[in-house]
């Protein structure tokens, strides 16, 4: 197998703390879904 | 399990409003006690981030709610209940979910003691609500009144806390979920009743400044395009038509409705939503549509048939 060129894994190492940062979802939006209800009065439903 | 499918597609946090427990403030024998320790273990077990404690959450007492909610591990907020003066409850919590720190006050109805409870106090719900808020604005992504309260309160905790909350919960009136007024800065949803509903509010908070309804651009958006087709009609019209009467006529609605789309412009709520906070309500009704857990539902059953089904 042919060692990767020199230059290439440099950049590779430049990049690595953005992709590592893409990876986890860190500084992606910033989204969440509220779910909610009140009033039940002592009613459930099973399907919730 | 609608729940459950929500969360198996993306970050969910699940609240509560309140007056989830009892049919009335009174419910205090021994059916309504162990329904209301069913309905706390089934919120614990899915995850309920809050609950705040609404009139009908104390029919057996604050002890009954404080003991069993602990056992079953559901936080239970309320800024402004008071036993001899002092706090019974947390008044509020902050929660870290998918990267989005949410602060959650409890706010209660005002109460002046109840009989078989002495020196329970609802303390003004308004003023204790926008004290405990206060120690929390700029350490949270967004932050919501769960609030127990009428409905007029609930308007003005929203006035009051304008720059403050982002975002009103009101349970208390079984008004039926899917209201969401917007106030000078921020909104008062209604929380629904009687387990007929779950509200779904979707949040994208990366932007900055105030929060903008998507619903209400789509609505705006929707209101501009039957403006601009009107106008082309009644130009037509204008076109040929020979009546000076008439004419006239059809020159003042097309001034009208040329004012209107000038104002609407103006507005341009789609340059407002760039940028900034979003969000946008949606209702589940919880009906055959929906999947009952088998196991729960048998439990459920016992007590009799289910709200909406």
């Amino acid at each position: 197998m042919t060692p990767r060129p020199l230059r290439s894994s440099l950049l590779l190492l430049a990049l690595a703390p953005a992709l590592a940062l893409a990876a986890d979802g860190a500084g992606s939006a910033k989204k969440l879904t509220l779910v909610f209800n009140g009033d039940n009065g002592g009613e459930i439903a099973p399907c919730g | 399990m609608y729940v459950k499918q929500l969360r198996d597609a993306g970050p969910v946090l699940l609240l509560d409003a309140g007056n989830a427990l009892f049919e009335s403030t009174f419910s205090s024998d021994g059916k309504a006690k162990a329904k209301a320790e069913l309905i706390l273990r089934v919120m614990g077990e899915m995850k309920t981030a809050a609950m705040a404690v609404g009139a009908r959450d104390l029919a057996l007492g604050p002890e009954f709610l404080l003991q069993t909610s602990r056992k079953v591990g559901v936080p239970v907020l309320s800024a402004n209940l008071t036993r001899d003066s002092k706090p019974i409850f947390p008044a509020s919590t902050v929660v870290t979910a998918f990267g989005v720190k949410v602060g959650l006050v409890g706010v209660s109805p005002a109460i002046q003691g109840l009989d078989r409870y002495p020196g329970l106090r609802g303390e003004p719900p308004v003023r204790a609500a926008l004290a405990e808020a206060a120690k929390l604005r700029g350490k949270v992504d967004v932050l919501i009144a769960l609030a127990a309260v009428s409905w007029a309160d609930a308007l003005q905790l929203s006035k009051e806390g304008a720059g403050v909350f982002d975002f009103v919960i009101q349970s208390g009136e079984q008004r039926g979920a899917g209201v969401m007024q917007r106030n000078d800065r921020n909104f008062v949803l209604s929380a629904g009743e009687r387990g007929r509903a779950v509200s779904k509010l979707d949040l994208d908070l990366s932007g900055s400044g105030p929060l903008v309804d998507l619903a209400e651009i789509e609505r705006d958006r929707a209101r501009r395009r039957n403006l601009e087709m009107q106008i082309e009609s009644v130009k037509q019209r204008v076109a040929g038509e020979r009546d000076p009467a008439i004419l006239k006529s059809y020159q003042q609605t097309l001034a009208s409705f040329q004012d209107q789309l000038q104002q609407l412009r103006q507005n341009d709520p789609e340059a407002r939503a760039k940028g900034a906070r979003t969000a946008r309500l949606a209702i589940q009704f919880l009906d055959e549509s929906v999947a009952s857990d088998p196991a729960l539902k048998a439990e459920v059953d016992k007590y009799g048939p289910p709200p909406a089904h």
